[in-house]
């Protein structure tokens, strides 16, 4: 045993040998180690291994075993190993195991690499077309699946505004004729006495409520949302002042610039709503901050003068003073759920002989929105764009194996007699098939690299365009049977489109598409192997 | 003389016709061995069953100590690999390969130094005065180019036996006696076994030993 001389004090087998063992067997994927065994009367570094040298060359493959230690069977790997200076390892490097480490020996096949890519480059436009098919097959995928996400994320947008995590709202009738102030019928009015009985509950952190009315006066349609300026509700609306001033008394109006424009309204003009004047001290701008955005706002105390004056929306249901009919609430984020069912305890459930509104739901019964019931009201939207784009992939993938199928195998069988002179010389049926599998492969990756860079360029192209929302009609602030206006009855918001590389998909894809193109080799590399060289030569 | 091919009762069967039919043959090492028949004989037949390249259906056949009738499709691969050499009618070459990858192509599968493989290539291209251009393409190359090629890739796996077929069908005679003579030199200097299957009388006149097969019999030895 060599280098035996060197441990004065020999430790037994223990638990570090068993783990270099576990560790070198994992190593070992080409059982060119087969056989480790452990001697328990000798060193670590004495550990006997057996060794089979796979000769890869040889005809009959034969088996050799030779002992070596674990010691020589790694230094022999290094420049100039200080165990052959010193005569150690007897024989030349070339005999021993080096040559047939896992790693050296996957170098050796390099060549088949070099093969391979020698194939593709000569025959650049067989090739090109494979590598073309696989490019839009990823590209496909990865941006069918971007955006169906992109949608999916374009639904929430119009919500990712509302700050408040809980919305109560109240279903109610539509008023017998559209004259004055009244409300819309998702959003009826709700006892002003509610909100402080809601700010009792624990986890509730801010109340913010409004007066949404809908103003149909002789000659024009207006939405009014009263607010209180110093909620979060009222100052996210005022951050979007761009002109003017906010309300400083309750004759005191703001006006939409897209209504101000559309009308030609001017600062200090008077408008008026329903019988009473305002004065427009200033004009705001709140595209894309807020779902319940309005034409006109007004302070909560007079719109709800407004609504207590009309007669119309007296008729339809009692309306108080202090009534609203949004309330916004903002919970502790840990206890929404909590806050959310204290919530429907304390609302009125509907009276056993409600009615239904005009879209089937019960007169006056509430309704909590939660960010979850938003996103599944969304969602539900959707639904039908995603199976869509779900059966677009597989149409696409199917598509894509046909055509890939077909691609591959014209180019291979067209090079059968190629195969039948390579088995002829002595190529090996798994010669063949390696080699077929690193052309196969080089293509794929190529392809997919292709396929991801267009698929990137195609996604920042379409993260440059706009998408246009449209907002459900229950959550719009617009009335639905108002026809004059065909863009009011679904109103439509416009976002950037929030389209993004899918990087864990395109992973996926990568995957989902080796596993197809080697799946279609072997099943090719089956079918050339089971061609005789003779066969094959006689083919011509 | 050493037997190096030792063939007993072969028989093969294509579609309906005995291409070969009971044959029994020794091949001798250092023999240039030719079998003369005319086209449809089960000449070519023959070369593929003794090289290795096909199976027969009945009979033995011994190379060396090792029985190649036993083997399966890739045993026979390595056996072709490691043992013979064979040169075609059609040379057979790789159009995307140059002179020297086409040489190097049975080194392949070994893999190996790129290195080494190509100084190999570059040796067996010299013996067969193919030196100057290692870096065609076989569409560059006239009919006896190729076929020099050809007998270059069989060369170089330093096998114990070269097969040819028809190895000037497609040349004109002036090449193809420039090709024989390759072969005959192979033969006479360096001792190369050669079987070589014809229908020219005029090859057949070359040969050392000649086999005459007619309707997969071989009729004269």
């Amino acid at each position: 045993m060599e280098g035996a001389g060197d441990i004065s004090r020999p430790r037994t087998a223990n638990a570090t040998s068993h783990f270099i063992i576990f560790i070198l067997n994992i190593l070992d994927s080409h059982h060119n180690i087969y056989k480790l065994r452990l001697n328990p009367n000798k060193s670590i570094s004495q550990l006997t291994l057996s060794i089979r040298l796979k000769d890869y060359c040889a005809y009959q493959e034969p088996t050799h075993h030779n002992k070596v230690t674990i010691k020589s069977y790694f230094l022999q790997f290094l420049p100039g190993s200080a165990l052959r200076k010193h005569g150690h390892l007897s024989k030349p490097k070339s005999t021993y195991a080096s040559m047939y480490h896992p790693m050296i020996k996957w170098i050796k096949e390099l060549y088949m690499v070099n093969y391979a890519l020698n194939e593709l480059t000569k025959r650049k436009r067989k090739y090109l077309l494979n590598i073309m098919v696989i490019g839009l097959v990823v590209v496909l995928l990865i941006t069918l699946n971007s955006l169906g996400v992109a949608f999916k994320e374009a639904s929430k947008l119009p919500f990712e505004n509302i700050h408040s995590s809980i919305i109560i709202q109240r279903n109610g009738n539509v008023p017998e004729n559209t004259s004055g102030a009244v409300t819309p019928c998702s959003l009826a009015p709700i006892k002003g006495e509610l909100i402080p009985q809601i700010g009792k509950i624990q986890g509730v952190k801010e109340i913010a409520s409004g007066l949404f009315l809908w103003v149909f006066d002789k000659d024009s349609f207006k939405r009014v949302l009263g607010v209180n300026w110093s909620d979060s509700r009222g100052k996210r609306i005022g951050s979007g002042l761009i002109e003017g001033s906010l309300p400083q008394s309750d004759s005191d109006a703001l006006v939409e610039k897209a209504y101000a424009q559309q009308h030609g309204l001017k600062l200090n003009q008077t408008l008026r709503l329903s019988g009473t004047d305002f004065t427009l001290s200033g004009i705001v701008d709140t595209t894309g901050k807020d779902i319940l955005s309005s034409d006109v706002y007004v302070n909560l105390n007079s719109s709800q003068s407004l609504a207590y004056n009309s007669r119309n929306l007296q008729e339809t249901e009692k309306f108080n003073k202090n009534d609203v009919n949004i309330i916004f609430i903002d919970a502790d984020q840990t206890m929404v759920k909590e806050v959310t069912s204290r919530l429907k305890t304390l609302v009125n459930p509907p009276a056993p002989n409600a009615g239904k509104t005009p879209t089937g739901q019960i007169t006056g019964a509430y309704n909590i929105y939660t960010p979850e019931s938003f996103e599944s009201q969304i969602s539900s939207l959707f639904l039908i764009s995603d199976k869509l784009i779900l059966v677009l992939s597989l149409v696409v993938l199917v598509g894509a194996l046909l055509v890939l199928i077909k691609s591959m195998s014209h180019t291979l069988l067209e090079r059968r007699k190629e195969f039948g002179i390579m088995k002829a010389v002595g190529f090996r049926s798994r010669d063949i098939r390696r080699e077929i599998t690193i052309e196969t492969l080089l293509q794929t990756i190529i392809g997919y690299c292709v396929g991801v860079a267009l698929s990137l360029v195609a996604i920042f192209a379409l993260a440059k365009t706009t998408v246009s929302i449209a907002i459900p009609w229950e959550m719009s602030p617009y009335p639905h049977f108002h026809t004059s206006n065909p863009n009011l009855i679904a109103p439509v918001q416009t976002y950037l489109f929030p389209i993004k590389f899918e990087a864990m998909y395109s992973v996926e894809v990568l995957i989902a598409i080796l596993v197809l193109s080697l799946l279609t080799v072997s099943v090719l590399a089956r079918y050339i192997n089971g061609l005789k060289a003779m066969e094959v030569l006689r083919y011509e | 003389m050493n037997k190096i091919i030792v063939a007993r009762d072969l028989s093969k069967t294509l579609g309906s016709v005995k291409a070969v039919n009971s044959v029994s043959l020794d091949v001798n090492e250092g023999d240039f061995l030719v079998i003369q028949g005319s086209s449809g004989s089960g000449k070519t037949t023959l070369l593929s069953l003794l090289s290795g390249l096909d199976k027969a259906d009945a009979g033995e056949i011994k190379f060396g100590s090792e029985d190649i009738t036993s083997m399966n499709e890739d045993d026979l691969a390595l056996f072709r690999r490691k043992n013979v050499g064979i040169v075609f009618q059609s040379y057979n070459l790789i159009p995307t390969l140059n002179v020297l990858e086409n040489i190097a192509l049975p080194l392949f599968p070994e893999g190996g130094s790129k290195e080494k493989m190509f100084e190999r290539a570059k040796a067996a291209a010299e013996s067969v005065g193919l030196g100057h251009r290692l870096d065609h393409y076989p569409n560059e190359l006239s009919g006896g180019e190729q076929q020099r090629v050809g007998l270059a890739r069989a060369l170089i796996n330093n096998p114990k036996v070269i097969f040819a077929d028809e190895p000037t069908g497609n040349l004109d005679t002036e090449t193809g006696q420039k090709v024989m003579n390759l072969f005959k030199s192979l033969n006479k200097e360096k001792g190369m076994t050669i079987v070589m299957v014809t229908h020219d009388d005029g090859l057949a006149k070359e040969a050392d030993r000649l086999i005459k097969i007619k309707d997969g019999v071989v009729i004269n030895e």
